[in-house]
C-alpha cells in the first residue's frame, strides 16, 4: 500500500495556523511543538481521505454517484476505531429516513439518542482516557 | 470568560474549500472520476476532521503529560496514532516527517552557521594576539 502513484511524503493542505486554533480550543492542549503541529496537520488530511475513501464505497454499493451523509455515516460506523469517537457527532440526516436500505440493525431515527453502554462520547476525550482499555471498567 | 465550542466563529474550521479539494481529490481517486459529494455530507467531513483534531491532539497530549513533559512532540503524536487505532498513518507520516525535518534542518544550520563563524572569527583573533603575546609551551 505504500506506493499508490503518490509521493509518499506530504505537504499538508491545512494551514497549520488554523489546526493549531484548533487545537488549542482544548484548554489542556497547551504547547505543541512544530513537529508535532505538522503531524497533526498530516494526520487530520489523512484522515480525511479515509474517510472519503471509505464513504465512496459504501455510495458505490448502494450505487449512488453522490456521497451523503447517509454514506458517511455507515462508513464510521463500519469502522470502529473512527466510531468509537466521530459517531454520536455526526449529525442525523435532516427529514426522516425512508429507510432505503434493508438494513436493519441501523438504530432507528430515536436510538441515536441514548448511546449503547461502552460506547466513548466525544467528550470523553477531553477527560482522561482510560489507559487503552478496550471496554470501559469501574475502577475500584 | 472561555466560549464553548458551540459560539465557535468559522475562525476555527477548516477551510472549506481544502476539505472540499482534498475528500474530492481522494473521491476521484476512488470511483474514476464518477463520483461526487453532497453539501450536508461535506459539512460533516469538515466536523469530523476537527473532532479528529481534538481526538488525537488530547491524545497526544495525555502522553506528553504522562512522560512529564510540556510541549507536545513528534513522537507523542506518533503514539497517540497508535493508541486511536490509526497505526496505518504512521509510516507514510515518518517519512513526511523526514523531509520536514531536512527542510528545516536547512534552515537552521543557515542561521547557526552564522553564528558558528562569527564565534570562530573571535577565537581566532584572540588566540592570534596571545602568539603575539609570547610562547606558551
Amino acid at each position: 500500500m505504500a506506493e499508490e502513484g503518490k509521493n509518499s511524503s506530504m505537504r499538508p493542505e491545512f494551514p497549520t495556523g488554523r489546526v493549531k486554533k484548533i487545537m488549542k480550543l482544548d484548554p489542556e492542549v497547551q504547547r505543541v511543538s512544530s513537529e508535532a503541529l505538522f503531524l497533526v496537520s498530516c494526520s487530520t488530511e489523512l484522515f480525511l481521505r479515509f474517510l472519503a475513501e471509505k464513504s465512496a464505497q459504501v455510495a458505490i454499493e448502494k450505487k449512488r454517484k453522490t456521497v451523503k451523509l447517509e454514506h458517511l455515516r455507515m462508513s464510521v460506523k463500519r469502522h470502529q476505531p473512527t466510531s468509537d469517537f466521530l459517531l454520536d457527532s455526526l449529525p442525523l440526516p435532516s427529514r426522516p429516513v425512508d429507510r432505503p436500505t434493508k438494513d436493519r440493525r441501523q438504530s432507528g431515527p430515536d436510538g441515536d439518542k441514548l448511546p449503547p453502554p461502552g460506547t466513548r462520547r466525544i467528550d470523553h476525550f477531553f477527560r482522561k482516557p482510560e489507559e487503552e482499555a478496550p471496554e470501559p471498567r469501574d475502577e475500584p | 470568560m472561555k466560549e464553548t465550542e458551540k459560539v465557535v466563529p468559522e475562525a476555527e474550521e477548516l477551510p472549506k474549500a481544502i476539505v472540499r479539494r482534498v475528500v474530492k481529490d481522494e473521491l476521484s481517486r476512488c470511483s474514476d472520476g464518477d463520483i461526487s459529494i453532497h453539501k450536508d455530507a461535506l459539512l460533516a467531513f469538515s466536523e469530523s476532521a476537527r473532532i479528529f483534531i481534538h481526538y488525537l491532539s488530547a491524545t497526544a497530549n495525555d502522553i506528553c503529560k504522562e512522560a512529564r513533559r510540556q510541549i507536545i512532540n513528534a513522537d507523542d503524536v506518533f503514539k497517540a496514532l497508535e493508541e486511536t487505532e490509526y497505526s496505518e498513518f504512521v509510516q507514510p507520516l515518518k517519512a513526511s516527517l523526514e523531509e520536514f525535518r531536512r527542510k528545516n534542518a536547512g534552515k537552521k544550520a543557515g542561521a547557526s552557521k552564522e553564528k558558528e563563524e562569527k564565534k570562530k572569527r573571535k577565537l581566532e583573533d584572540e588566540s592570534s594576539e596571545k602568539d603575539e603575546g609570547g610562547d606558551n609551551k
